[in-house]
C-alpha cells in the first residue's frame, strides 16, 4: 500500500506524538494525560524512558540481530537486499529524560539521548551495508542523502508560564553537551563498479562529512517548548518542540567535497617503493582530503516538533490524530490516529496507529496505572513484529514512573 | 518510594542502554588496490642496458682491475727532523770608552800651580782610590765571555815620563778583579796600548778603574802646569763571544742547519716531485727571550712552476723570564716541484734527497735582553702529507696482487636454466704510466653460489701476460692501450655466462717495470693508471628454460585496523604482457622464524602468458591479457596476519626455450583487484 503521506498528513491537521490528551477525564493521569504540567505541584516527579527503531527498507528482524546476535540473520539480511524500495529512511532514538518540580512555577529536568539516522537512495544503503560486489558493472547512486548520528546530556530548568482552563504553556532551558556526533550529507554520491572491480568511479557532488573524535564533541543550549490550546471542555489542541539547540563544537572538522574521479589502483613502483600500500594510499589522497578540510564552529542537531488534536468521542473514550517531525522533515514525519479509553480512575489505554517516512506502519498500544501518589507507565510500538519481525519495519518501547502530591 | 524510584531507574536505564556488543556484519568488495608497470629497464638498471638501432637491447657489465692510484706503487713517507738545541753563539758588538786622569788628580798642588811656570818633582804614589767607569750602556750590563779582550789605551799628556802605572779594572757590584796591567816608562805624549783577554771573566757594566801606584820622573826644569792633562785612558772591547749577557744584543744568526735528507720510497730512486698537496711542518718551542726568526729554504725547488724556491719565514716571540712560548704552522706547498738530488746535481747523491737551509736568527731589536748559550729552542720542521701529482725517476720494480671479488647483482635471485645466442668479452689493457707494466690474468672464475658451481673463463688470448711500454716522455698523455676480443669462437665464454654466476672471482698480477732496466726518466702522473677493463656485453636474446626469479621481502599487510577486517577474498592480477616470456608467480607467505605459513597462486591459475613473436620482425605484436586468481580463504587469511616476510617466485621460460630478442619498448602492465569479504563490526 502506498500512501501519499503530505495529502494524509494535511488531513490530520494536528495531533500529539505522545498523545497527552488535555481532556478533563485525563487530569488525573501524568503520562497519558497532562496531569504532572497542570498540577505543578512542588515536590511531584516524573521519569520516562523510550527507545525505538524504525526504517521504511530495514526490517526489524535486523534490529534484533543487532541487538541479541553477532551478525544478521540470512533471511532478514535477504529481506532487505531484495526490497523494492527505491529509499532507506532509517531511525533509531532512544532518550531517558527525568522532571522534578521545584515549586508552583519551577522545575529541573535532565535527559539523555541518542539519535542515528539515515536517508539515502536504497542500493546505495545496500551498497554501504554488504559491499559493492553485487553491483558488478553497475553505477549506484544516491541522491540527497544525510546521516546523523549522536549523544547529548541536557541539564536544566522547567518553567510553568501559562496555566489556565484554556491555555497552557510550559518552555525548558538546558545546557547541553553532545559526547557523539558524525554527520554525512551529499546532494549527490555515485560509485560505478567496473567488471571485476578493475576501476571504480567515484562521483561525489556536495559531500560533507563532520568527522568524528572520542570525548567532548561540543557543549551548547537546549529548550522545549510546550503549549495547549482548549476551546471547549471537549477537545484541545496542542504542540511541542523538543531539543530545540544550538552547540559549540570543540576542534571539529568537515571535509567537503565536489569531485569525480576514477580510481585504477595505487601506482606503485615495485622495484624502488619500499612503503606499504596504506601508506600508499594515505599519501596518495591525504593533500586531496586536507585541502577539502574545513573548520566548523556551530551545529544544531535535530529537533522534533509535534502536533496533536484531541476530541471527546465518549464518556471514557478520546479520540486523538497527531503529527510530528524530527529535523523539519529531514529524519522523518509520522501521523497517527489514536483513542484513550479510562477503565475507571487510576487506569488508561491508549492505542494508536500511524505511519511514518522512517517508521512504516506504527501500531501503539500504551497504558498508565495509578496507585495512590504513584503512577505507572508502558507504552509499545510495533506490537506486531513480535510475531512477523521479518515483515514489519519498526518497533520501540516506552517506560515512565511519575509521583504525584 | 526511594526504593520504587531506583528501581524503575535501574529497569529503564538496562532497556534504554542495554546493546549487545560484538556485532559484525560481513560485506563483499570489489576494488582495484594496485597498478604498475615493469619494463626490462625497471628490472635491470639502465647502466647495465644498452638499446641496438633496432630498439633491441644488449645487457652490458663492465668491470674495472688494476692500479688507479700513484700511491699504490709510490708513497711519500712524511719526514720530520727533531732538534733541540741550545744557542751555538752569542755575540756582542765592538765598542769603546775613554776616561783621562789628570795631572790635578795626580798631583794635588798642581792645581794652584796650573798656568804658571814650575818644576815637579819625581812622584811616587799609591792612591788606592777608583774612579767609576759606566759602560753599562755603551757595552752591557753584564757579560760572562767564552772569548773577547779589553784592549786599554794610555796617552801621556803629562810634562813628564810617567815610570810606572799600575792599575785594576774592578766590577763595581763585587769588587771583582776583571784586570790588573801596568804601564811603564811612557814618554810625555807617547800612547801605548795592551790588550787583555776577558775569556772566562764576568764583566759588569759599572766598572772601577783603580790606579794602585803611580810613579813620574821630575820634569825637566820649569815646564808650565796644566792641571787639567793628564793620562787619557781609553778601554775598548772586540770579538765578544758571551756565553751569558744581559744587552742590547746585535742582529745575528743563532742557529745555523744545512742539511740533505732522505727519503725512503720503497726501492723507488726518484730525481723530482711536483707536488699535488702537502705542507712544511714547522713547531718550535722557545724559551728565549728575544724574538726568533726562523727562516727553512729549499734552495733546489720552485714553489710554483718557473718561480723561485720553496721558503717560509716564522717569528717566534720573545719568551718571557722562565716561560716557554710556541709556534705550530703548517705552510702549503702545493703546486710546488722539489727536486730530489740534494745541495747539488753534480755529484751524488743525485735521488731521493732533499735539501733544505733552516736559519734561526734575532734581529736587532735595541731592547736590552738576557740571552744565554743554555737557552734552548726545540724545533721540528720537514715535509708532511705530500701527495705528488707527478713522480719523475725510476720507480723500481713492483708486483701487485690486483685479485678482486665482484658480485654480480643480476642474477643473484636467479635459478633455473639461460641459454645466450651470443656474448662477447672485450678486454682493453690501459697503460699511462711513464713506466714500463705489465698485467698477467692468472684466472677469471664465475662463481654461482646458488648450485654452486664455478666456471673458470678460458681464452688463448690469456694465457700470457699482456706487456704494455711505457708512456712516450714526449707525449705524456697518450695511454699505452691493447686490446683482446673474446667470445663464443675463441673461448667458453657462453658456457661462463649461462652458469648466471653471482660473483667474478679474478686473479690478476701487476708488474711495474718488469724488465728492471734502471731509468731516471720514468715518470708517473697521479692520475696515472694500469688496468684493464673487462666488458661483457650480451644481445638479449635469450632462451629461459624454468629461469626462476626470487625474492624475499618483509611484510606487515594488515598492520592497518582498517585492513584488518578482511576476513577473505580472492586475489586477481590481471597482465598485459608483451614479452615473449611466460611467467608463474608464486607467493609463499612467512613467520618470523622463516616457516611457511601459507602459498598463494601455488594452484594452476598462475601463469602470464608470453606474447607472440612475429617470425619476420622478430618482435611481438601485442600484448597478451592474463587473469590470474587465488583465493584467499578465512584459514589462510588468518595466517596472513601473522606474516612477516613474503617469498615472491616469478618463474620465467620462453616457447620451446626459444631465444628471443628483447627490445626497449617491450613492458608488462599488472594491475591488482580484489574480492574481499570485509567485516563490519558495530
Amino acid at each position: 500500500m502506498k500512501i501519499n503521506f503530505r495529502i494524509f498528513a494535511a488531513l490530520l491537521v494536528a495531533g500529539s506524538f505522545s498523545c497527552k490528551a488535555q481532556l478533563s477525564t485525563l487530569d488525573s493521569f501524568t503520562h497519558l494525560g497532562d496531569r504532572f504540567d497542570k498540577q505543578w505541584s512542588a515536590g511531584t516527579f516524573k521519569t520516562e524512558g523510550k527507545t525505538f527503531a524504525g526504517s521504511n527498507s530495514l526490517n526489524v528482524k535486523m534490529f534484533n540481530d543487532i541487538l541479541f546476535r553477532t551478525t544478521f540473520s540470512e533471511d532478514a539480511k535477504s529481506k532487505f537486499v531484495n526490497g523494492t524500495q527505491k529509499r532507506n529512511n532509517t531511525l533509531v532514538q532512544s532518550e531517558i529524560k527525568a522532571e522534578f518540580k521545584i515549586n508552583g512555577k519551577w522545575g529541573v529536568y535532565t535527559s539523555y539521548g541518542s539519535i542515528d539516522a539515515l536517508k539515502m537512495n536504497n542500493d546505495f544503503s545496500k551498497l554501504v551495508f554488504f559491499g559493492n560486489a553485487v553491483y558488478d558493472n553497475q553505477n549506484v547512486i544516491t541522491e540527497n542523502s544525510k546521516y546523523i548520528s549522536a549523544t547529548t546530556t541536557t541539564i536544566g530548568a522547567t518553567r510553568n508560564l501559562v496555566s489556565s482552563d484554556k491555555w497552557q504553556l510550559k518552555a525548558a532551558l538546558g545546557v547541553q553537551i553532545a559526547s557523539r556526533y558524525r554527520e554525512i550529507s551529499a546532494t549527490k554520491l555515485g560509485v560505478f563498479t567496473a567488471p571485476r572491480g578493475s576501476y571504480l568511479d567515484i562521483e561525489a557532488d556536495g559531500l560533507s562529512i563532520s568527522e568524528s573524535s572520542s570525548g567532548l564533541q561540543g557543549a551548547g543550549l537546549s529548550g522545549n517548548l510546550y503549549g495547549s490550546y482548549a476551546p471547549d471542555a471537549n477537545s484541545s489542541l496542542s504542540f511541542s518542540i523538543d531539543n530545540l539547540n544550538i552547540l559549540r563544537l570543540n576542534n571539529k572538522t568537515r571535509l567537503d567535497l565536489d569531485s569525480s574521479f576514477r580510481f585504477t589502483g595505487v601506482y606503485l613502483d615495485v622495484l624502488n617503493d619500499s612503503s606499504n600500500f596504506v601508506d600508499r594510499f594515505d599519501s596518495t589522497y591525504n593533500n586531496v582530503v586536507s585541502r577539502s578540510r574545513k573548520e566548523v564552529n556551530l551545529l544544531s542537531l535535530p529537533s522534533t516538533i509535534s502536533l496533536s488534536y484531541q476530541k471527546r468521542l465518549g464518556k471514557k473514550a478520546i479520540g486523538s490524530v497527531s503529527l510530528s517531525t524530527i529535523g523539519i522533515g529531514a529524519f522523518g514525519v509520522s501521523g497517527n490516529v489514536g483513542l484513550h479509553y479510562t477503565f475507571g480512575p487510576n487506569f488508561v489505554l491508549f492505542s494508536s496507529l500511524g505511519y511514518g517516512n522512517f517508521t512504516g506502519l506504527q501500531w501503539r498500544e500504551a497504558a498508565e496505572y495509578r496507585t495512590g501518589r504513584n503512577s505507572f507507565y508502558l507504552s509499545v510500538v510495533g506490537l506486531q513484529s513480535l510475531a512477523v519481525s521479518k515483515l514489519t519495519n519498526s518497533y520501540g518501547a516506552s517506560i515512565g514512573y511519575a509521583f504525584i502530591l | 518510594m526511594e526504593k520504587t524510584i531506583l528501581s524503575f531507574l535501574m529497569i529503564t536505564l538496562l532497556f534504554v542502554g542495554c546493546r549487545k556488543e560484538k556485532f559484525s556484519s560481513d560485506s563483499k568488495w570489489l576494488a582495484p588496490v594496485l597498478e604498475t608497470e615493469l619494463t626490462l629497464g625497471d628490472l635491470v638498471p639502465d647502466s647495465l642496458l644498452s638499446t641496438n638501432y633496432d630498439n633491441s637491447l644488449n645487457l652490458v657489465f663492465e668491470e674495472e682491475y688494476g692500479i688507479t692510484n700513484l700511491e699504490d706503487i709510490l708513497k711519500i713517507p712524511d719526514r720530520v727532523d727533531s732538534l733541540e738545541v741550545t744557542l751555538s753563539s752569542l755575540v756582542l758588538d765592538d765598542r769603546s770608552f775613554e776616561d783621562t786622569l789628570t795631572l790635578g788628580e795626580l798631583y794635588p798642588p798642581a792645581n794652584l800651580l796650573h798656568g804658571k811656570e814650575a818644576s815637579v818633582p819625581a812622584q811616587e804614589l799609591e792612591p788606592n782610590e777608583s774612579t767609576e767607569i759606566d759602560v753599562s750602556e755603551e757595552f752591557f750590563s753584564t757579560a760572562t765571555f767564552i772569548e773577547g779582550y779589553i784592549d786599554i789605551t794610555i796617552t801621556n799628556e803629562l810634562p813628564m815620563e810617567a815610570e810606572l802605572l799600575e792599575f785594576q779594572l774592578i766590577n763595581a757590584n763585587n769588587d771583582e778583579i776583571v784586570i790588573t796591567g801596568t804601564f811603564e816608562n811612557m814618554a810625555p805624549n807617547s800612547t801605548v796600548s795592551k790588550s787583555y783577554s776577558l775569556a772566562g771573566k764576568t764583566v759588569n757594566g759599572v766598572l772601577e778603574l783603580k790606579v794602585t801606584k803611580i810613579k813620574t820622573k821630575e820634569t825637566d826644569g820649569e815646564v808650565t802646569i796644566d792641571a787639567t792633562k793628564g793620562l787619557i785612558v781609553s778601554l775598548g772591547v772586540r770579538d765578544l763571544k758571551p756565553s751569558y749577557a744581559k744587552a742590547v744584543f746585535p742582529a745575528q744568526n743563532l742557529l745555523e742547519r744545512f742539511d740533505e735528507t732522505k727519503y725512503e720510497f720503497g726501492g723507488a730512486k726518484l730525481t723530482k716531485v711536483d707536488v699535488k698537496s702537502g705542507f712544511i711542518r714547522m713547531r718550535v718551542q722557545s724559551s728565549i727571550e728575544e724574538a726568533i726568526i726562523l727562516d727553512y729554504l729549499i734552495p733546489n725547488s720552485k714553489s710554483v712552476k718557473g718561480g723561485p724556491p720553496v721558503r717560509r719565514e716564522w717569528t717566534v716571540p720573545a719568551a718571557k723570564p722562565g716561560e716557554t712560548v710556541y709556534l705550530n704552522e703548517e705552510f702549503s706547498i702545493a703546486g710546488s716541484e722539489i727536486f730530489l738530488w740534494g745541495e747539488t746535481n753534480s755529484e751524488a747523491p743525485l735521488t731521493n734527497h732533499v735539501y733544505s737551509e733552516l736559519i734561526a736568527r734575532i734581529a736587532y731589536s735595541g731592547i736590552e735582553r738576557t740571552l744565554s748559550l743554555q737557552d734552548k729552542i726545540k724545533i721540528e720542521f720537514g715535509l708532511v702529507d705530500v701527495l705528488p701529482n707527478l713522480v719523475i725517476g725510476d720507480p723500481g720494480y713492483h708486483e701487485l696482487n690486483l685479485d678482486d671479488t665482484t658480485k654480480l647483482t643480476i642474477f643473484k635471485n636467479v635459478e633455473g636454466n639461460l641459454s645466450l645466442e651470443d656474448a662477447t668479452l672485450e678486454m682493453l689493457f690501459v697503460n699511462s704510466f711513464g713506466i714500463d707494466s705489465e698485467i698477467d690474468i692468472k684466472s677469471l672464475k664465475g662463481v654461482n653460489n646458488r648450485k654452486p658451481n664455478t666456471v673458470v673463463l678460458s681464452a688463448e688470448q690469456l694465457s700470457a701476460p699482456i706487456f704494455l711500454e711505457k708512456v712516450s716522455n714526449s707525449s705524456t698523455t697518450t695511454p699505452i692501450e691493447k686490446r683482446i676480443l673474446v667470445d663464443k669462437t675463441n673461448s667458453n665464454l657462453k658456457q661462463f655466462l649461462e652458469n648466471m654466476p653471482d660473483e667474478l672471482q679474478a686473479e690478476i698480477i701487476g708488474k711495474v717495470r718488469p724488465k728492471g732496466t734502471l731509468d731516471l726518466n720514468d715518470f708517473a702522473y697521479d692520475i696515472s693508471e694500469l688496468i684493464v677493463n673487462l666488458k661483457i656485453d650480451i644481445p638479449m636474446q635469450v632462451g629461459m628454460d624454468g629461469l626462476a626469479l626470487k625474492s624475499k621481502s618483509s611484510i606487515n599487510l594488515f598492520a592497518n585496523e582498517q585492513i584488518e577486517g578482511v576476513k577473505e577474498g580472492l586475489l586477481r592480477i590481471t597482465a598485459f604482457n608483451n614479452f615473449p616470456i611466460q611467467a608463474k608467480i608464486e607467493l609463499e607467505f612467512l613467520d618470523g622464524s622463516g616457516n611457511v605459513l601459507t602459498t598463494l597462486f601455488a594452484d594452476g591459475n598462475s601463469t602470464v602468458a608470453a606474447a607472440e613473436v612475429d617470425p619476420v620482425t622478430e618482435k611481438t605484436a601485442a600484448a597478451v591479457e592474463s587473469s590470474l586468481e587465488t583465493k584467499v580463504t578465512r584459514p589462510q587469511m588468518v595466517l596472513l596476519k601473522n606474516a612477516t616476510d613474503v617469498n615472491v617466485k616469478i618463474t620465467l621460460d620462453t616457447k620451446e626455450n626459444t631465444r628471443y630478442k628483447l627490445f626497449s619498448d617491450y613492458g608488462i602492465k599488472v594491475q591488482i583487484s580484489t574480492e574481499v569479504v570485509y567485516e563490519n563490526k558495530f
